[in-house]
């Protein structure tokens, strides 16, 4: 083997060495290596190897050794902070009294863990003096949240939120359903939307 | 698929009469349909699709006549003194209102 005079590491400075017993020993190799060790860093930028993801020990970077402020978006993995859903709609009508799915007033999350938050905006059209029921339902189980009266032919709006704490990880679906009075068809109002929001809230 | 106005408590009537009697009755703007034992929508019966089509085709959605319909028959000229007073009658609620063919909204 021959010494090298570059090492491939340090550019500035760098330093010669042997890479043999039998290479010849120069006085300023110590002096050399020295120099480049002094300012040795691990940024990859000629003084030294970057440091490699497996040199640093799992779990031992601390909200501490992170600038304030410098996370970007990129930087966080798909749905890991929170996703969400969203479903609208302008038709529907039902008679029945007791709750019943909304047509088309769904939307579905697979979760990982975390809480899930729902928001709806139902608008209806009461083509009589009676009353509308509305409820949320997870994978089949009906949250009762609002109930609104009409005085006669009316336009009438309801509001419901609500969280699910945690619910299991999978898929969940989450639905919009309705009940009415006896014997009246309770419509949604087909001149604006109703949305459904539900969302994945991680932290 | 059908685009006429439906009155869903009327026709929920009108299949009971013609022998197709559900519990209630949805529509999702663009069919009618019926919901199973947990409320989730669900289609007729094959048997029952025949007669829901049939009463479908038959059915003539009304309404209740508005006050604007009363108001102008009030003042025709040709409105009889007899039914000036129904129309007073039932626009005061004495008397149930008429009933007329609902409108295509287009």
């Amino acid at each position: 083997m021959a010494r090298i005079e570059t090492d491939p590491n340090y550019t500035t400075p760098t330093f010669s060495r042997a890479t043999a017993p039998t290479d010849p020993f120069k006085k300023e190799d110590v002096q050399n290596l020295a120099a480049a060790f002094s300012t040795h860093v691990h940024d990859g930028s000629g003084k030294g190897l970057a440091i490699a993801a497996t040199g640093i020990p799992a779990s031992s970077i601390t909200s501490a050794m992170i600038v304030d402020g410098t996370i970007a978006t990129a930087d966080l993995a798909a749905n890991s902070v929170s996703q969400r859903a969203f479903a609208q709609i302008g038709t529907g009508s039902t008679t029945s009294t007791t709750f019943v799915d909304i047509p088309g007033f769904s939307a579905t999350l697979s979760t990982t863990g975390g809480d899930l938050l729902a928001f709806a905006c139902v608008n209806l059209a009461m083509g009589a003096a009676s009353s509308a029921f509305l409820a949320l339902s997870l994978d089949g189980v009906d949250v009762s949240l609002a109930s609104v009266q009409s005085t006669g032919v009316q336009v009438v709006q309801a509001m419901m939120v609500y969280r699910w704490a945690a619910p299991a990880t999978g898929t969940h679906t989450v639905k919009g359903r309705w009940a009415c009075s006896p014997s009246i068809t309770m419509q949604i109002n087909a001149n604006v939307q109703s949305s459904l929001l539900i969302e994945e809230m991680k932290k | 698929m059908t685009a006429k106005p439906l009155d869903l408590v009327q026709l929920s009537s009108e299949l009971e009469a013609a022998g197709c009697a559900v519990a209630a009755l949805g529509h999702d703007g663009g069919r009618v349909h019926t919901y199973d034992a947990d409320g989730v929508v669900a289609d007729f019966t094959s048997e029952q699709q025949v007669i829901v089509d049939q009463v479908v085709a038959a059915h003539v959605a009304m309404r209740d006549k508005n006050e604007a319909e009363y108001a102008a028959e009030f003042q025709d000229g040709a409105t009889t003194a007899a039914r000036k007073q129904e129309i007073r009658d039932i626009t005061m609620g004495l008397l149930p209102r008429e009933k007329v063919p609902m409108e295509v909204v287009s």
